[in-house]
């Protein structure tokens, strides 16, 4: 599945880092989490400043009033990245609850019917799919303008596909499994057979292409506000953050670009971990053995 | 005696904890003879056979011997193992689908098993696997195929084929018949007693079916949850089972003697090894069990002849 | 009469590229069913006993109607089940029932036993919400799985192979069906395991009147549980008779095989063995007139061309083989 992505590979690197220790991972990419959601959630108690408002002397490096030094404005940059959190995290989980809604269910009916309907709707998807996905959404967020919503849309858009995709190949397998042939034996309806036998056998690989996309849906909204398609400013927000900072880079103000780099490094981090952490930790039949 | 098992033991890890899958089990398998190895899942036996060749998952913890013509393969270097393993002990394992590598002709299959233990000429090398061939009533013509072409009992000759080129002293069969259906099980049954005799090596049959170890060992070993609880010369075993758990088992194999109709089996389930009981691991399911069964671990007591019996009521105290 | 099958076909077509189709102009398929017809009197117990290939299986799922029959019918009690529609089929279900070979397969992963054994409850909507919970205790102790309201909360994965096919016995039973297709039941299951169950279908067919159709590969299985045996070759049925007929004097070639082949457990046996050469053939490519003359050592030339017809050798006894032809 979306072998290009970065935190798929990202994930893969971690796991052979990890071995084993799947928990260990999932712990360390929690901990991650669950820090910038706090920060998120808490932002006006814990940003020392107001991140909008001219705090002290423009370009002043990280100082003991200023741990993350100030602005080109005179923005303390500790506050912007704290706030930051927020837009970040609401855009992100916007647009995966979006492309969820959209995806998950045209991919449980599109793989259980079969037939002529599967195969439109998985050459439409796999249309969309074949997009590089941070292209498509330039294109989407340029024609729907700025805005939290707009670029949790044209977000959305884009990682639809994915589950549609994960969700439709294991349904076309498992509805051939024994215990689909034995609930069907039953004498139980379809939906049924959908909820009760194949949704929950599925739902492991969602909530893991879940917090993978997650991952991928921050970076993509950075990459969409570095190149002023985002939120507009000076709403604090990482990727714009990021492409400010960068214009004063040969002036040597490395604050600037340093720490809204690292806070998206990091929280891509904590999702890649938690994702692969989960992953190996949802399995069921892991140590099965059969008598 | 061409291998001997001495205190052999085999755990491994799990997410759930440390398995002892096998427990001090010493073996004698002689020259040109079948040992039988037969037990219920997870009892072992096929462990045991792994562990013989040194292929079980690097994690796994085996101590004691198994001394192979002088010297012992569990202290070997897995460098110098590999020498021995497919050259002088080789292996035939239960499905052929899974152990013959799928893009790979019959050809390849067979130069690569030479080619890593022999310096031959490439003629030479498709002679032998032609001649190989041949011993188990394949077409040399088929040397070009690829497996999917090949039945199921063909792909199992083809095993065994491939397990024979190099003329080994051992083979370790590791329920050969077991996905195969009756007739062809049958047919391959034949085709190893005579390939055995003719190759002249001695073999480990691996099976839970005693109809057949009855057919096609020479010795028996009988395995309960990780412990070798009988070992006898196959006729005595049949005739007169010393262990409750051989007995219980021999009854409770569906015959075909039509006027016996009674159904018999054993009440309750194998122990589970994750979390083996303190004393005999028969003890909970056995219609003589006494107090001390529950409480130790039996030793080995040997009979007069020669046969194994690990169980209280053939000794007290101290046994050998 | 619970079940009367007659003249029933199953073909499965082969998946080939439309172009050899067009060239060819043949759809090729395998054979799986070639018109086979039986009876199943009520509270009886037939066996179906074949090797893999022989079509034992399919059957089993046609006459449960999990998969279409290609011809022929299906009569349940009277009542001919393939011209059913999907709705009374459905209802129809709670009275016909199957066991399947592989347990752990046949449960969901994700559902608590509890869970599993009430869902036919549910489906059909049987009793209220206690009266179904009493109910699923109820057969699991009657499955023996003990203390029952232990095993309600426990999954699949946690029990053992023999466990989990009793869950899945008590699963098939809730509802009190009278037909139950027995799939390889215990074939999956170790020897001391193995005689358990059959001991507890046994029990259970006792107390619910219940009629079986066992498949099995295993001959010697048969004789605990079946009051008449059906050995299938290739889709079709060679042979049926009563365990004792069969085994004392198995009549067909084929049976006289499958007979000698099965290892005994008794090294002393002087068992005469007949392995017929080869394999089972393909059911694409169907052999002509006998379907096993070319593994058979008494074949003589009629039998390369024409198909034997079914000869009754007595009241209960029948054989597909020309070797008794009058």
């Amino acid at each position: 599945m979306q072998e290009w992505s970065l935190s798929y590979r990202l994930g893969k690197g971690l796991r052979r880092l990890f071995r084993d220790k799947s928990g260990v991972m999932a712990f360390v990419g929690f901990a991650i989490l669950l820090t910038y959601l706090i920060m998120a959630i808490f932002a006006p108690y814990l940003a020392p400043y107001d991140p909008v408002r001219r705090s002290g002397k423009a370009f002043s490096a990280p100082s003991k009033e200023h741990w993350f030094g100030t602005t080109n404005l005179g923005y303390d940059v500790l506050s912007r990245i704290i706030y930051g959190a927020k837009i970040a995290l609401k855009i992100a989980f916007l647009a995966v609850a979006v492309a969820a809604a959209i995806g998950i269910p045209l991919g449980l009916i599109s793989g259980y019917v079969g037939g002529a309907f599967d195969r439109i709707l998985s050459m439409f998807m796999d249309a969309i799919y074949s997009f590089p996905g941070l292209i498509l959404a330039i294109a989407i967020a340029a024609v729907l303008g700025p805005g939290v919503i707009n670029v949790a849309l044209s977000i959305a858009v884009i990682y639809a596909p994915t589950y549609f995709r994960v969700i439709r190949n294991q349904v076309a397998s498992l509805k051939d499994q024994l215990f689909v042939e034995a609930a069907r034996a039953m004498g139980a309806r379809n939906f049924s057979i959908l909820g009760r036998y194949i949704l929950p056998n599925v739902l492991p690989s969602v909530i893991v292409v879940l917090s993978m996309n997650l991952a991928d849906a921050i970076m993509t909204e950075a990459g969409l506000s570095f190149l002023g398609l985002g939120i507009s400013p000076p709403t604090p927000d990482w990727g714009y953050d990021l492409s400010n900072g960068q214009r004063f880079l040969l002036l040597n103000y490395w604050w600037m670009i340093l720490f809204p780099g690292l806070a998206i490094i990091t929280i891509v981090l904590g999702f890649s971990l938690f994702s692969e952490g989960l992953n190996e930790f949802l399995n069921p039949n892991v140590g099965e053995t059969r008598r | 005696m061409l291998l001997e098992l001495k205190n052999l033991m085999v755990s491994y890890k799990t997410r759930e904890g440390r398995v002892l899958a096998v427990d001090k089990v010493s073996l004698p398998v002689e020259e040109k003879k079948t040992l039988g190895l037969v037990g219920e899942s997870g009892c072992g036996k096929s462990t045991l056979g792994g562990a013989i060749l040194g292929i079980l998952p690097r994690e796994t913890k085996i101590t004691g011997k198994a001394i192979f013509n002088g010297t012992d393969l569990i202290s070997m270097p897995s460098k110098e193992l590999r020498f021995i393993r497919g050259k002088d002990i080789s292996m035939i394992f239960q499905d052929p689908m899974t152990s013959l590598n799928p893009v790979m002709k019959l050809r390849d299959h067979f130069l690569e098993t030479i080619f890593t233990h022999t310096k031959t000429s490439k003629e030479d090398a498709i002679a032998m696997a032609e001649q190989a061939l041949k011993e188990v009533g394949i077409s040399s013509n088929r040397l070009n195929d690829y497996p999917f072409q090949l039945s199921g009992g063909m792909r199992q000759r083809v095993m065994i084929a491939l397990s024979l080129v190099l003329n080994p002293k051992l083979v370790i069969a590791d329920e050969p018949t077991t996905s195969l259906d009756v007739i062809v099980q049958a047919q391959i049954l034949q085709l190893l007693k005579g390939l055995q005799e003719k190759f002249k090596m001695a073999m480990i049959l691996i099976t839970h079916d005693l109809g057949v170890v009855a057919e096609a060992a020479d010795d028996i070993g009988v395995m309960y949850g990780g412990h070798l609880v009988e070992y006898a010369p196959k006729f005595k075993l049949y005739k007169d089972p010393l262990h409750p758990y051989t007995k219980d088992l021999l009854a409770s194999v569906p015959n075909t003697n039509i006027d016996d109709k009674e159904l018999r089996f054993i009440t309750g389930y194998p122990p589970n090894l994750m979390n083996p009981p303190q004393g005999c691991r028969y003890a909970e399911r056995c219609s003589k069990a006494k107090e001390i069964c529950k409480q130790k671990i039996p030793p080995d007591f040997y009979t007069d002849d020669g046969r194994l019996v690990k169980c209280w009521l053939y000794g007290e105290g101290e046994g050998k | 009469m619970m079940l009367k099958v007659k003249n029933l076909v199953k073909h499965f077509p082969i998946r080939q590229s439309f172009v050899k189709t067009m060239l060819t102009g043949e759809k090729k398929v395998v054979h799986a069913v070639n018109n086979i017809s039986f009876n199943i009197e009520e509270r009886q117990t037939l066996g179906l006993v074949g090797e893999s290939g022989s079509g034992k299986t399919t059957t089993g799922r046609l006459v449960l109607r999990l998969i279409e029959p290609t011809a022929g019918s299906i009569v349940y009690r009277g009542m001919d089940i393939t011209a059913l529609k999907k709705e009374p089929l459905r209802k129809l279900r709670k009275e016909i029932q199957i066991i399947f070979q592989d347990p752990l397969a046949a449960l969901n992963p994700y559902m608590k036993v509890g869970d599993a054994v009430r869902h036919p409850l549910d489906i059909h909507g049987i009793g209220n919400r206690e009266e179904r919970h009493d109910m699923v205790l109820d057969m699991l102790s009657r499955v023996n799985l003990e203390p029952a309201s232990d095993f309600v909360k426990r999954y699949p994965r946690e029990l053992s192979g023999g466990q989990r096919q009793r869950v899945v016995i008590a699963r098939a039973l809730i509802t009190r069906p009278k037909f139950v297709v027995a799939d390889e039941a215990v074939a999956m299951l170790d020897v001391s395991v193995r005689s358990q169950l059959l001991d507890l279908m046994l029990k259970l067919k006792e107390e619910f009147n219940l009629t079986y159709l066992f498949i099995t590969h295993d001959l010697a299985t048969t004789k605990y549980i079946c009051d008449r045996i059906a050995v299938m070759y290739l889709g079709t049925i060679v042979e049926t008779g009563s365990f004792e007929e069969i085994y004392k004097d198995p009549a067909h070639p084929y049976t006289k095989a499958l007979i000698s082949a099965v290892p005994e457990p008794d090294p002393e046996t002087k068992k005469k063995k007949m392995i017929p050469a080869g394999e089972v053939p393909n059911a694409v490519d169907l052999p002509s007139g006998c379907f096993f003359h070319p593994r058979c050592p008494f074949a003589m030339d009629k039998c390369k061309v024409e198909e034997p017809p079914e000869i009754e050798l007595s009241e209960t006894r029948m054989v597909k083989c020309h070797l008794f032809d009058r």
